[in-house]
């Protein structure tokens, strides 16, 4: 589960160098017919990868991720991202994962396809 | 019938931006992976991260969007700019083959790849594919990006 404030988006604007007011100054997103700022497309696409690099381990690698954004979420909801393994393979050491955000409401707001490699056998 | 891909817009098919460079500093990674929550030492423990595969940080996986204005810019350059007001990320492919370390240049090159359209549950909707390729400043190609960027009239 990911914490979305309106803190966190100022935050993730000066790191990611993305200035969209729509995300930081809420005027701008009100005058957009938006409740409130919304929360970094890029910012759950960076949580959904954090999801893929914790399973990829040390050892591990993430080759490919593909992220579809599908919703919005508003900052100061709870963002929570789930995935399942979908398939392996085992000739190529190589898992895919399905992960996706959820919003508060339980909608699916991003849905993500992550492929990782991963070692044949844990390191000595 | 009107379509939403002028012949401006379709005269952008296949045209590439000059490349355009940013160097990765270590404190931007640190501060990127931090505030992204990566529990891995390699993205945010310099210390500990010398000791693990990486040798030392290595920038998690969604670092380069901190070039996403830089490529906005290279764009513009050549005369290529948002196509309409309202703009929504749609999608983004990435293929990661080499690691990004501090003190990498990254050079990056952006181009048009199609445009398409339909209506979507918001009427008339331009969908603009932009593929990139970023490399290191040893030549190799560290990253491949497809993104396919929404625009509403």
């Amino acid at each position: 589960m990911c914490d979305t404030s309106r803190l966190q988006g100022v935050q993730y604007a000066a790191v990611s160098r993305d200035f969209d007011l729509i995300h930081t100054d809420i005027e701008h997103a009100r005058r957009a017919g938006l409740p409130d700022v919304i929360v970094y497309g890029s910012l759950k696409a960076a949580f959904i990868a954090r999801l893929a690099t914790s399973i990829a381990g040390e050892w591990g690698r993430l080759r490919r991720l593909t992220v579809e954004y599908r919703g919005m979420d508003v900052a100061g909801d709870l963002v929570t991202v789930r995935g399942v393994v979908e398939a392996l393979d085992p000739a190529n050491c190589a898992v895919e994962c399905r992960i996706w955000t959820e919003s508060a409401a339980g909608a699916v707001t991003t849905r993500a396809t992550a492929v990782l490699t991963l070692p044949t056998r844990a390191p000595a | 019938l009107a379509t939403l891909i002028t012949d401006e817009l379709k005269s952008q098919i296949g045209r590439e931006t000059p490349p355009y460079e940013f160097r990765v500093e270590l404190g931007d990674v640190l501060r990127y992976s931090r505030m992204v929550g990566h529990p891995e030492p390699w993205y945010a423990d310099e210390r500990r991260a010398r000791a693990s595969r990486y040798g030392g940080i290595v920038a998690p996986p969604t670092y380069l969007i901190v070039m996403r204005n830089l490529e906005h810019k290279a764009f513009a350059s050549i005369g290529i700019t948002f196509p309409y007001p309202h703009g929504v990320d749609g999608r983004s492919e990435w293929d990661y083959l080499e690691p990004i370390r501090p003190g990498d240049t990254i050079v990056a090159v952006a181009r048009i790849a199609e445009y398409h359209e339909r209506d979507t549950r918001l009427g008339p909707t331009l969908f603009q594919v932009i593929e990139s390729v970023y490399r290191n400043q040893f030549g190799e190609v560290v990253v491949r990006q497809r993104d396919t960027r929404i625009w509403y009239p």
